[in-house]
């Protein structure tokens, strides 16, 4: 039985927009970083949408169509999303369009022999297990079923060609329930990420295996991974539970602790320490800082316990690593210069590539 | 600035950057000629502090401190806090909730208001009645 899923990214709110609220307090926000919704953003080395998708693949289904807002398909490429994965990626302008798109998708998944389709709303991260509600669906004749937790949906229906499409898209569109979708509940793990917070959330419960994701990379040992490419000082400290991302690099005395992350492309400077905090792709944090209880993404930083949004327009504090945009430049450098050439760095020596 | 005697008083513009802190720093250091000042720095003002901010206030806590003063902080925003913890430069500094509690603070450092202590009524013997006196302040 061939399944397919649609994955619908809705629109992003304006880029700082909570900066604009009273005293820059970031009681609106923050379902979003820089108006990238918190499930497109990479979390220990992996987005929601990405474990959404390798969640589904793994229960069978072969054929994926993600459905975006056109003004975040400007900001995030998605097509790098499944590296080596056929995905089909169709963009909308306006909140009026999205069910019309929709509604195109599951025509073509249905014209493509897909019996079943996953109709995903994101912005939850759900570990329900797709394959029994497939059964679930199958064994009852239900043409279209809605996933639900104890607090209510997680934004995920399961349809077939007879479901009334009426009803899914007054659902969909949050507008009440539908007596005619029948409800499937599950138990286990969600965190809905609607909030900076929750992010924070989702990274200490896989710490903490209070769900089934887990970080990328390896676990070199025992709670620390380390992505591919990631360079950690030998004077460097990291305290089991952490997340080291692809090619980030943690600086002499720096110390890495209380469950926090530091994703991909980063630099975190000499003598800094990163405690309770979660430092999001190609940030560069500065010199014997102290970054407690944020989460941080290039100039901006969230402080969760102050519940304060703030832009920090000095790059020796905190800002974008430039090293992450400048390395497909020496990349291409590399190339074209013979190896004899290059100066061997002096300093190399007190670098250790973990992988 | 608000001046009051002993303690001074100054206000930090709101964007405490590189070009404020070249406005701000030669009005501190033309204040801080006097034997032992006593300065407290009011943010209640202070939406954005950067590296020069930050190298400000230790620039004013090094001269403070050359002349056997003290430098307290109050009335910190959110903003101001954060930055402060990120450069761990909040434990070089006595920080206060307000500006009245922060000048408060100097009271207990000021000699007339000292209280007596056993080695002063060595030096001034105590009173037939036995009443504890405080020194003229």
């Amino acid at each position: 039985m061939n399944s397919a899923a649609i994955l619908v990214l809705g629109s992003p709110t304006p880029a700082y927009s909570y900066l604009g609220s009273e005293n820059g307090q970031a009681s609106g926000c923050s379902g979003d970083v820089a108006g990238i919704p918190l499930s497109c953003i990479e979390v220990l080395g992996a987005s929601i949408v990405q474990r959404t998708m390798q969640r589904f693949a793994d229960a069978g289904v072969d054929s994926f169509t993600i459905l975006a807002d056109a003004s975040l398909l400007k900001v995030i490429k998605l097509a790098n999303v499944m590296p080596g994965w056929l995905v089909k990626i169709n963009s909308f302008q306006s909140d009026a369009d999205v069910w019309p798109a929709i509604q195109s998708s599951l025509k073509n998944d249905f014209s493509s022999h897909a019996n079943n389709v996953f109709l995903v709303k994101l912005g939850a991260y759900a570990e329900f297990d797709p394959a029994t509600v497939l059964q679930f669906a199958e064994n009852n004749d239900h043409a279209a079923v809605r996933i639900n937790d104890r607090l209510g949906s997680v934004g995920t229906w399961l349809l077939n060609e007879d479901a009334n499409l009426e009803s899914v898209s007054k659902e969909f569109q949050n507008r009440g329930q539908d007596a005619s979708i029948k409800t499937y509940f599950f138990e286990g793990y969600v965190n809905r990420l609607s909030r900076m917070h929750d992010l924070r959330r989702f990274v200490t419960d896989v710490f903490c295996s209070r769900c089934a994701a887990l970080p990328q990379g390896n676990e070199v040992k025992a709670g620390v991974w380390i992505d591919d490419g990631a360079q950690v000082h030998k004077q460097a400290r990291i305290v089991p539970p952490a997340y080291v991302g692809k090619n980030t690099k943690v600086g002499p005395a720096s110390l890495i602790t209380r469950s926090s992350s530091i994703e991909r492309d980063c630099n975190v400077d000499y003598g800094t320490v990163i405690e309770d905090s979660s430092v999001l792709a190609g940030t560069y944090i500065g010199t014997g800082l102290d970054v407690t209880h944020s989460v941080v993404c290039g100039n901006l930083l969230v402080h969760l316990n102050q519940n304060l949004v703030m832009e920090i327009n000095d790059e020796i504090l905190i800002g974008n690593n430039v090293a992450s945009r400048l390395r497909e430049v020496f990349r291409r450098q590399d190339k074209v210069t013979p190896k004899s050439s290059v100066k061997k760095d002096e300093h190399q020596t007190h670098w250790k590539g973990i992988l | 600035m608000k001046t009051g005697r002993p303690v001074l008083v100054m206000q930090l513009p709101t964007h405490l950057n590189l070009s404020e802190a070249r406005v701000f720093l030669p009005e501190v250091m033309s204040v801080l000629k006097n034997d032992r000042p006593h300065i407290v720095f009011d943010f209640s003002e202070v939406q954005q502090i950067d590296s020069a901010g930050v190298e400000l206030l230790l620039k004013c806590l090094e001269r403070v401190m050359s002349l056997d003063g003290d430098l307290k902080l109050a009335a910190l925003t959110p903003q101001a806090s954060v930055i402060l913890e990120l450069t761990r430069i909040d434990r070089l500094f006595e920080i206060f909730a307000s500006v009245d509690e922060a000048v408060e603070s100097f009271r207990g450092f000021m000699v007339q208001d000292t209280p007596k202590t056993a080695s002063t009524w060595y030096a001034a013997p105590r009173p037939a009645n036995g009443t504890s006196e405080r020194l003229a302040g």
